[in-house]
């Protein structure tokens, strides 16, 4: 009984559900949505920008995207929060890409990317298990699958690869395609 | 292109590494190609066990803040537009918002004192209507400068709001009145709207309210802040002056 007090205290959020009502003005429906997943986007966006100011700015820019937008989304096209995370990764790739550029790499280069935290092997091991994307990713080779994991994880462009790998510019970019087919193949 | 280099063209979009003229083929193809949208879904789906190998953050309260104090009313307000969010991570509150806004105090010059040239020949017919003398009279000005609104308070402790032009108070929401009794304090409500028209608001526990006293409106939900501060846009806000 207190078990199933316990879980309908706390159902999973219902983010098609609270779209909705974001479409239709409601501003608790988007409270609901940073509760649930404001936490999980600051670290994504930390992994991306590196500094907490601006993967606060993504995720806020994010918000107030999605109230806009909220609308538009349309659950036929792909899950809910899916599209929160994309439009999440589209800014805050705009904001590392934009006029910040600069002093980020500047920023990043003394930290370097092996740290235990953030390094591609350690992003590998919390993969879920039961997922397709760890079994698929261990069928590639090492070096492979960790241009292709950076790339994701920190926003890393070809040239940045390229110098953390120490491989061609023209090989880390054939490397990340024969990836992406092979990745493909194993996940259909 | 074929099949294959359309693939490939969003998964490297999806995994951000597209520069030069392949992001811009990508981004139109995103808005204009059904088919193209649906590899990008397909990859993003894939990708998206990545995501969850973040580690979680606990964000501040005030980051909930500012995204609040960003959103538009919705329906958008036709009148007023909502001041542009606070950005580049700091933590400002709204009170600090308003008093530090250089732009909107820079600006405020010109536009107010015509306000306050067309509210001088405009009072023959406010004189009429009011039975009192106001003491204090605040024209409120919008985000482009429009004077929205104005503000008298009256020796009883009463204040009269009248909504000027076309104010709008989108669907489902109120304004709500605001005022800041100390420059440096909290702010503090006068009064809940629902209607654009003329209405008389009767706060208690609001002091006298003196000369330069800065008030503000805001939308809220229908019933007013549920926060007792401001939770909506500041669509507009203007000093007080001494009526003679």
């Amino acid at each position: 009984m207190k078990a199933a007090l316990g879980e309908m205290a706390s159902p999973a959020l219902d983010l098609n559900h609270a779209l909705g009502q974001c479409a239709r003005g409601d501003r608790a429906a988007l409270r609901t949505i940073y509760d649930s997943e404001a936490p999980r986007m600051l670290g994504v966006a930390m992994r991306l920008l590196r500094r907490r100011a601006l993967a606060e700015e993504a995720v806020h820019d994010t918000f107030l995207q999605v109230w806009r937008k909220a609308d538009s989304f349309d659950p036929a096209r792909g899950d809910a929060r899916s599209w929160l995370y994309a439009i999440l990764r589209n800014r805050a790739l705009n904001i590392l890409r934009g006029e910040t550029r600069t002093d980020l790499v500047e920023d990043f280069e003394p930290m370097g990317l092996t740290s235990e935290e953030e390094s591609a092997e350690t992003v590998m091991m919390r993969l879920s298990d039961t997922g397709n994307l760890k079994r698929c990713l261990e069928g590639l080779e090492p070096a492979r699958r960790q241009a292709i994991t950076l790339a994701y994880i920190h926003g890393l462009s070809h040239g940045e690869l390229a110098g953390r790998l120490g491989v061609p510019l023209g090989t880390i970019k054939s490397w990340i395609r024969r990836s992406l087919l092979a990745l493909r193949e194993c996940m259909a | 292109m074929t099949r294959d280099d359309q693939d490939r063209l969003a998964a490297e979009h999806v995994l951000g590494l597209l520069e030069g003229e392949e992001r811009g083929v990508a981004e139109r193809l995103m808005t204009s190609d059904a088919s193209f949208q649906t590899l990008v879904q397909q990859w993003r789906t894939r990708f998206a066990e990545w995501d969850n190998t973040a580690v979680d953050l606990p964000p501040g309260e005030s980051l909930w803040q500012r995204i609040e104090t960003g959103l538009e009313p919705q329906p958008v307000a036709a009148a007023a537009k909502p001041a542009a969010p606070a950005r580049r991570g700091t933590s400002q509150t709204l009170l600090q918002g308003l008093w530090n806004s250089l732009s909107f105090w820079r600006s405020f010059g010109m536009a107010g004192a015509l306000a306050a040239l067309l509210l001088a020949l405009g009072v023959g017919y406010f004189a009429d209507k009011a039975t009192r003398q106001p003491t204090l009279v605040a024209v409120l000005m919008s985000e482009t400068n429009q004077p929205g609104a104005v503000l008298r308070t009256f020796a009883d402790g009463r204040l009269e709001l009248t909504p000027l032009g076309d104010m709008e108070i989108p669907h489902n929401h109120s304004i709500q009145v605001w005022t800041f009794p100390e420059p440096n304090g909290a702010p503090v409500s006068v009064g809940v709207v629902q209607t654009a028209r003329t209405v008389l608001l009767d706060p208690s526990n609001l002091p006298r309210p003196h000369s330069n006293q800065l008030f503000a409106i805001s939308v809220e939900p229908l019933t007013g802040s549920p926060t007792g501060l401001p939770t909506g846009p500041v669509v507009m806000k203007g000093t007080a002056s001494t009526a003679l």
